[in-house]
């Protein structure tokens, strides 16, 4: 099985299987374009990676790595979020900043599947929620004026009401 | 800091990510996020993310109705809206009348709104439109609404007009010109009361794309399974009285309905008469739909993995051997149909011995009232007596359908071999020489008077010269082996001489030695329809259960004359949830549907009834306290 290295932004060397690698579509072109000797000593740098990150995303990929390739989406379809897998939800439960570079990082390394399932529990954290308990989740400032902020109160007395 | 550090993280989400997150929201979360800050309220403008506007999640209050109207763009797809009340959170009527303009709207969703009829019709609406769900909405002058909308609705495939109490009965007649309609729900339709007859029939041959009627809690059900069409697919009814039984809810009925005679408006035995005379044959999907929900979504209680369990260990068994239950070395004399009773007494002792042993086995429930529709058929005095049997070391199953002489000989039983009936191709078909060899039949036992009295009737109608009958009749065994489809018996038969037996015989099973054996007498049926018998390897573990289809078949073709295209259906799922007077009996004339699903909780079908049918149709998923306990969902 060949094997490839990755270096993350702190510098941390990843020795892995180029299988689980090339869940990212990013690093698959890169070897393609790129053309990979199994020889190559030379591990791929990922600068916009920190090594905390990167290894929770190959802790990812290696789990997911015999997943069938995600579907197209379908318009037509409406989009769930709620069909999230138990791992996937276990493996999901850190911190937000955690999450959020997670995002960064499945976006930067364009791994679909990765990025789906992180942006539906960002998405899950804000569906059916007011504007004030989504300020609070995320600790948003609210930089509306008074007068805007007025109109935002009387909309919420309509839900308190509810 | 620390609380300021994090306040950041969301916000440092590039735009692109941000907008995945976002596209993964609904229209309500897009609202209440634009209220949260600059930010959000900015990003969420993105045209991108009102194409697909699902806004039904509360709030629902006018102010986030205008917010979402005024995001519709001519991109949008899909709009699904809901009002609060019929007074709050009403789409204002320009954004009804601007959705003309939307030439890519394919989903609308209208719940719980107010519309007039007089301002705003249907035929306005974009022809793009493939769903539409007026649910809950009140529509003044739905006349007017639905008038001259067949255009406009041309490639509609999901009406759902789920609890409109202002539906009239005419509203058939205008969804009878949908061309693609294939999924119609009407639940709770409290104004549609039992005159719908005429609407119906005329929506039947209308609607030829209708795959799925969902008529539950509707005093009409009767009428629309009686009249519902061979191609619908799924039939879901369900009485209003159980309703409260599923939902705790009572539903209360409009006076008319009360007035209304309750055998008119419930589903009985009766009902499913017309199944009898049906097989199914099962090879389409159900039409799958955003906005209809499948109220029989996939089997959540314990019963699946009894089911899974079952099949393992059947599986584990091996396929069954032929000769496990062809195994009857018995006399080939073991049926005789019913409208030879009373001639019984012409009949051999051992015959008739047989005969009466069995009676109740194979006429169980009309034994009693046997004698008043002999009368109704005593005009008509033909005779003849259906015999089958097994021979077991011939590995044979022979079927006969002959008269019996005045003396009550039975004439000799043919015999048609298994193998051979495999290969249609091969399968000789009674060939000329045969039948005027020293065979049994009319011309051995010719003795009787009904053969030739028949010969003299016959031979002016179907056939203008007799040379030409004679070539025909040389020609006609081949041409009846080769023909493997039912639809060639269809046609009148000129061709066919008289008083030579004639036998077919198709292959066309799924499994590899399932067949279907059909037999075809002219003296005997006055319908020229193959009598096909299906053996499914698995079912047919008792030689008892081919005969009772043959039986069935038989009997009923005999005394109904059903147009040969008219014999299947493509029924899969039927619920009859909670009609008191379905009994075990409806089972038995649905048995030949092979229905994937059937629905008969609250209803007085018992466990036994259920068990026999599963016999025959061992892959239907049964609702039932003793089976399947899953409760359909119903839409609120």
């Amino acid at each position: 099985m060949p094997r490839i290295k990755l270096q993350s932004s702190d510098n941390e060397i990843f020795d892995i299987e180029v299988e689980i690698a090339k869940c990212s579509v990013t690093i698959k072109t890169m070897l393609e374009d790129l053309g990979m000797d199994d020889e190559e000593e030379e591990a791929v740098p990922l600068p916009n990676v920190n090594s905390a990150i990167l290894r929770k995303v190959l802790q990812w990929a290696t789990f997911h790595k015999d997943d069938p390739p995600p579907p197209e989406d379908d318009e037509n379809k409406e989009k769930r979020t709620d069909d999230i897998s138990s791992w996937d939800a276990d493996f999901l439960k850190v911190d937000q900043g955690t999450l959020f570079e997670l995002i960064l990082a499945a976006n930067y390394l364009d791994i679909k599947g990765l990025l789906d399932v992180t942006c539906k529990t960002v998405a899950n954290m804000i569906k059916g929620k007011a504007p004030e308990e989504i300020r609070k989740t995320f600790n948003i400032k609210n930089d509306f004026t008074a007068s805007e902020e007025d109109q935002v109160r009387k909309e919420n007395e309509w839900c308190e009401e509810k | 800091m620390g609380l300021q550090e994090r306040s950041c993280k969301i916000l440092q989400l590039s735009d692109c990510a941000m907008m995945y997150i976002l596209s993964n929201l609904d229209a309500t979360s897009l609202f209440q996020l634009s209220r949260t800050c600059h930010y959000f309220k900015n990003i969420v403008e993105d045209p991108k993310l009102w194409e697909f506007i699902e806004a039904r999640k509360e709030p629902n209050s006018t102010k986030k109705v205008q917010y979402v109207c005024d995001r519709i763009h001519d991109r949008t797809t899909h709009i699904l809206m809901r009002a609060e009340s019929r007074y709050d959170g009403v789409i204002p009527q320009d954004t009804l009348l601007g959705l003309n303009q939307l030439q890519n709207l394919r989903v609308l969703a209208l719940e719980n709104q107010r519309i007039d009829g007089k301002n705003i019709n249907l035929q306005r609406f974009p022809r793009t439109l493939v769903e539409l769900s007026l649910k809950k909405s009140y529509v003044r002058n739905g006349k007017q609404f639905f008038h001259g909308s067949f255009m406009a609705m041309s490639n509609l495939r999901v009406l759902i007009l789920d609890e409109c109490d202002w539906l009239d009965s005419n509203f058939f007649i205008s969804i009878a010109k949908y061309p693609n309609l294939e999924i119609l729900s009407i639940i709770k339709c409290m104004r549609l009361h039992f005159n719908v007859l005429p609407y119906l029939s005329i929506a039947r041959h209308a609607c030829k794309q209708l795959k799925i009627i969902d008529c539950r809690f509707n005093t009409i059900s009767n009428e629309v399974l009686m009249q519902a069409s061979r191609s619908v697919m799924a039939l879901y009814f369900q009485s209003m009285s159980s309703h409260k039984l599923d939902t705790g809810v009572k539903l209360m009925r409009l006076p008319q309905v009360e007035q209304a005679d309750e055998r008119a408006v419930s589903i009985r035995n009766e009902s499913l008469y017309q199944f009898q005379f049906l097989t199914g044959h099962n090879i389409e999907e159900l039409p799958q739909s955003l906005l209809y929900q499948d109220p029989y979504p996939e089997c959540s209680c314990k019963w699946k993995n009894d089911v899974k369990n079952k099949k393992e260990a059947d599986e584990a068994k091996g396929p069954w051997p032929v000769d496990d239950y062809i195994d009857f070395d018995i006399p080939p004399t073991k049926f005789i149909c019913r409208r030879h009773m009373k001639d019984l007494k012409k009949l051999p002792k051992n015959f008739k011995n047989f005969f009466y042993d069995n009676q109740k086995k194979f006429y169980p429930s009309q034994s009693e009232d046997s004698n008043s529709d002999d009368d109704s058929d005593s005009e008509d005095n033909d005779r003849e007596c259906c015999m089958f049997g097994v021979g077991k070391t011939q590995q044979m199953i022979v079927l006969k359908v002959r008269e019996a002489d005045e003396q009550g000989n039975l004439p000799q039983p043919e015999v048609i071999n298994l193998f051979d009936v495999n290969d249609a191709n091969r399968f000789d078909v009674n060939p000329p020489p045969r039948a005027s060899s020293p065979q049994p039949g009319p011309s051995t036992s010719g003795t009787n008077r009904q053969a030739p009295k028949r010969k003299a009737e016959d031979e002016p109608g179907p056939s203008s010269s007799s040379s030409s009958d004679q070539q025909k009749k040389q020609k006609l065994p081949p041409e009846a082996g080769a023909s493997t489809s039912s639809s060639n018996m269809a046609e009148p038969s000129p061709s066919r001489p008289t008083s030579v037996f004639r036998r077919s015989v198709v292959n066309t099973g799924p499994t590899s030695w399932s067949r279907l054996v059909t037999l075809n007498e002219r003296v005997v049926f006055p319908v020229r329809a193959p009598y096909s018998i299906q053996v499914h390897h698995r079912t047919a573990d008792r030689f008892d259960h081919i005969m009772e289809q043959i039986r069935q078949r038989i009997y009923f073709r005999y005394y109904e004359k059903i147009p040969q295209d008219a014999n299947k259906t493509r029924l899969r799922r039927l619920s009859l949830r909670g009609y008191r007077a379905i009994t075990d009996e409806a089972l038995i004339s649905i048995r030949n549907l092979n229905l994937d699903l059937l629905d008969v909780t609250y209803t007085r079908v018992t466990k036994e009834g259920i068990s026999n049918f599963l016999v025959w149709n061992p892959n239907c998923r049964v609702l039932h306290p003793d089976y399947c306990v899953c409760k359909p969902r119903i839409p609120c």
